[in-house]
């Protein structure tokens, strides 16, 4: 079973002249433990996708389906409840919470599913030591740098049982070591069974997928296996 | 470097706690807490206007319930009074008639003495100073009470007028006295009296009586009886009410300005929020989170008012104290209108919160984490009612003026003031006319007079 499955969708925004279609009938299955780069132009509709995958947004047509469950149909809270338990997003621009820890970030989702604050905390901290942020874990977003805020959310986005991971350009800020080295964490999280779609335009990065699919104008125009392996194209800043 | 992840799967939902619970409310509350401190600068000016209107309600019910004379002047802490005019033959009936029937009384005598070389006049007062009902009456400022014969406590005007201090020897009407004190009536400062031993004025030309009769009216007790009821002004508004009516209205126009200043804030955390919801927060906690920012802002302007007003009272006092002529408590401030402000400012403030609380959750979770507002949808709504109407208010008029009736009451009370007029009586109906049957047709003119 697919962890991530998108069916025939289609997205448009605007009505009239101003009319965008955004996605024609994308079809996408990411197997749990896969990572598919997502690569494209600008405006070809690539964080459309994310968006539509993670259910962020609702797709005018077509299906969205997470661990076996489809999103249409489902309530608001639903949709929310899943984001917090299944989905992991890491954006560009980080999108940590201004005001709340780097723990807290990380520890958020947990304690929205409900899970009492110290055991939230725990698991944040666990998660950020993975990381190497262990003793970034009481500073605010502010006070951290690119790189560690990608890693901080990149933490948030993994801690729990989430089974999907959606990285919408999370190198698109960083220099190359920060952006190699966020790649092979989201990685290793595809070797311990989470299944992520990266959107990248970088094709070296691109080149840690399993598959790098192509967007252009709302359509998918190609998929490959990108040859060599990620683990060849470490720099050797990032192995250490 | 690797993260510790397990096997995955999608947990099933579990509706007993969709919501995430108390853990997920206080998560959001925290967030909002923290928020309100980066961002408190940026919601001053409804801070500023909750924190004036609290204060102004509360130091303005302060002054207005504290400046009107205070019945405790006269009645200490009893709620009813007897006056008797001495000599009376039956007082010492009287008396125990009131004590016998309402339990115990205080008994006060007063002589009314002129000030040597003035016009002015002053009380001779026998009271015992730890009475049951008259001690509120009394203040002691320096020395000690009058015990026993031989000794007088005068009030401090009284005592520089007649210029005298604790230790001279006061003689009047042929008894001397030794000034043991200097007393005051803390709730008249105005009354000036010279305070001795009960027992102590042989003749007095007034006694007043304090007990307690409840539940019965002065008027069954007789006419010299008054309780606080029949001696207030008539007619008189609880200050506390006019207060909290108010800080209610003010509240109202603060609700209004601080809705917009809420929704404002909401579209400046429009990324914040939409972070939230990317990261599975519900509707609900999304709400939450911008009326909880209403009801700390709310708090906050309650509590700054609150201590703005004291501070304020602290300072006004002593000189309101000058200005009412009596004494006011240092705390003596009306509770009940500081509890209303504080929680009617919450409460406003909450609700300013609520709409813009509501409408951030209809914005698309993709669109607000772009920072974007969505643009409003264009209204088509049909202008045949409006244009239906309007012709209907022309035609209305057209005809109005066709058939020369206008205004009806008014023309026909304007025509009727004409004839009356012109047949020179002064008493001519000028009211509206409302179609109630006419007067008696005048035959002719009559004598001008009333009709």
């Amino acid at each position: 079973m697919s962890a991530l499955e998108l069916r025939e969708v289609v997205k448009t925004y605007g009505s009239g002249h101003a009319e965008v279609h955004a996605l024609r009938g994308v079809s996408l299955s990411v197997a749990a433990g896969q990572m598919v780069a997502v690569m494209g132009p600008s405006g070809s509709g690539k964080s459309t996708l994310l968006t539509i995958a993670g259910s962020l947004e609702d797709p005018d047509s077509g299906e969205v389906v997470i661990g076996g469950r489809a999103l249409s149909g489902m309530s608001r809270n639903d949709k929310a409840r899943l984001r917090r338990r299944a989905v992991g997003y890491v954006f560009q621009d980080f999108n940590l919470l201004p005001g709340l820890t780097a723990a807290e970030n990380v520890g958020l989702p947990l304690e929205l599913d409900g899970t009492p604050a110290r055991t939230a905390h725990a698991a944040a901290l666990a998660a950020l030591d993975s990381l190497g942020l262990a003793g970034r874990a009481g500073l605010f977003p502010d006070q951290l740098s690119g790189g560690e805020r990608q890693r901080v959310a990149i933490a948030r986005a993994v801690t729990g049982e989430r089974s999907v991971l959606l990285a919408d350009e999370p190198s698109g800020a960083l220099d190359s070591v920060n952006a190699e080295a966020v790649m092979r964490m989201i990685h290793d999280a595809c070797k311990r069974g989470v299944a992520a779609v990266v959107v990248t335009h970088d094709a070296q990065l691109a080149s840690w997928a399993d598959r790098v699919m192509f967007l252009r104008d709302g359509q998918v125009i190609d998929q490959t296996a990108p040859q060599p392996g990620p683990e060849t194209l470490l720099t050797p800043g990032a192995q250490q | 470097m690797s993260t510790a992840l397990r096997e995955r799967s999608v947990p099933a939902p579990v509706p007993a706690r969709a919501g995430g619970g108390a853990p997920a409310r206080r998560a959001v509350m925290r967030w909002a807490w923290r928020l309100f401190r980066r961002e408190w600068r940026q919601q001053l000016l409804v801070l500023a206007l909750i924190t004036a209107a609290v204060a102004a309600t509360i130091l303005g019910a302060a002054v207005s319930i504290s400046t009107p004379p205070s019945l405790s002047a006269t009645f200490g802490t009893a709620s009813d009074l007897a006056t008797f005019h001495a000599p009376d033959p039956h007082l010492n009936a009287q008396v125990a008639a009131l004590r016998q029937r309402f339990g115990p009384v205080e008994v006060i005598d007063n002589q009314v003495l002129p000030i040597p070389g003035s016009v002015d006049s002053y009380e001779l007062r026998a009271q015992q100073p730890a009475g049951r009902f008259g001690a509120a009456m009394l203040a002691l400022e320096a020395g000690h009470y009058p015990a026993g014969p031989g000794q007088v406590a005068l009030t401090r005007g009284l005592a520089a007028t007649l210029g005298l201090r604790v230790g001279s020897q006061w003689s009047q009407g042929g008894a001397a006295r030794r000034v043991t004190g200097i007393v005051a009536n803390p709730q008249n400062t105005l009354d000036e009296f010279a305070l001795v031993a009960p027992g102590q004025i042989r003749a007095p030309s007034q006694v007043t009586v304090l007990f307690n009769a409840p539940g019965l009216t002065p008027a069954t007790l007789g006419q010299n009886v008054q309780d606080l009821a029949s001696a207030r002004p008539p007619n008189a508004i609880n200050p506390q009410t006019i207060s909290i009516a108010g800080l209610v209205v003010g509240m109202l126009l603060i609700a209004l300005v601080a809705a917009g200043g809420f929704t404002v804030l909401a579209q400046r955390r429009l990324r914040s929020l939409g972070m939230l919801q990317a990261v599975g927060a519900t509707d609900r906690h999304v709400r939450m989170v911008v009326r909880a920012n209403g009801a700390v802002t709310g708090a906050a302007g309650a509590l700054a008012g609150a201590a703005l007003a004291v501070a304020g009272w602290l300072a006004y006092r002593p000189s309101l104290e000058a200005s009412a002529h009596h004494q006011i408590g240092t705390f003596s401030l009306p509770w009940l209108v500081v509890a209303a402000a504080m929680v009617l400012a919450v409460v406003a403030a909450y609700g300013a919160a609520a709409r813009p609380a509501r409408a951030i959750t209809r914005t698309p979770i993709a669109a607000a984490l772009s920072g974007r507002p969505v643009p409003p949808r264009p209204l088509h709504r049909s202008a045949v009612p409006g244009v239906a109407l309007l012709a209907a208010a022309c035609a209305l008029f057209a005809l109005s003026a066709a058939s020369g009736t206008g205004p009806a009451e008014y023309q026909g009370a304007g025509a009727r003031a004409d004839r009356a007029a012109r047949r020179g009586d002064p008493a001519g109906p000028v009211r509206p006319d409302h179609g109630g049957p006419a007067g008696p047709p005048r035959a002719g003119r009559g004598p001008p007079g009333p009709a």
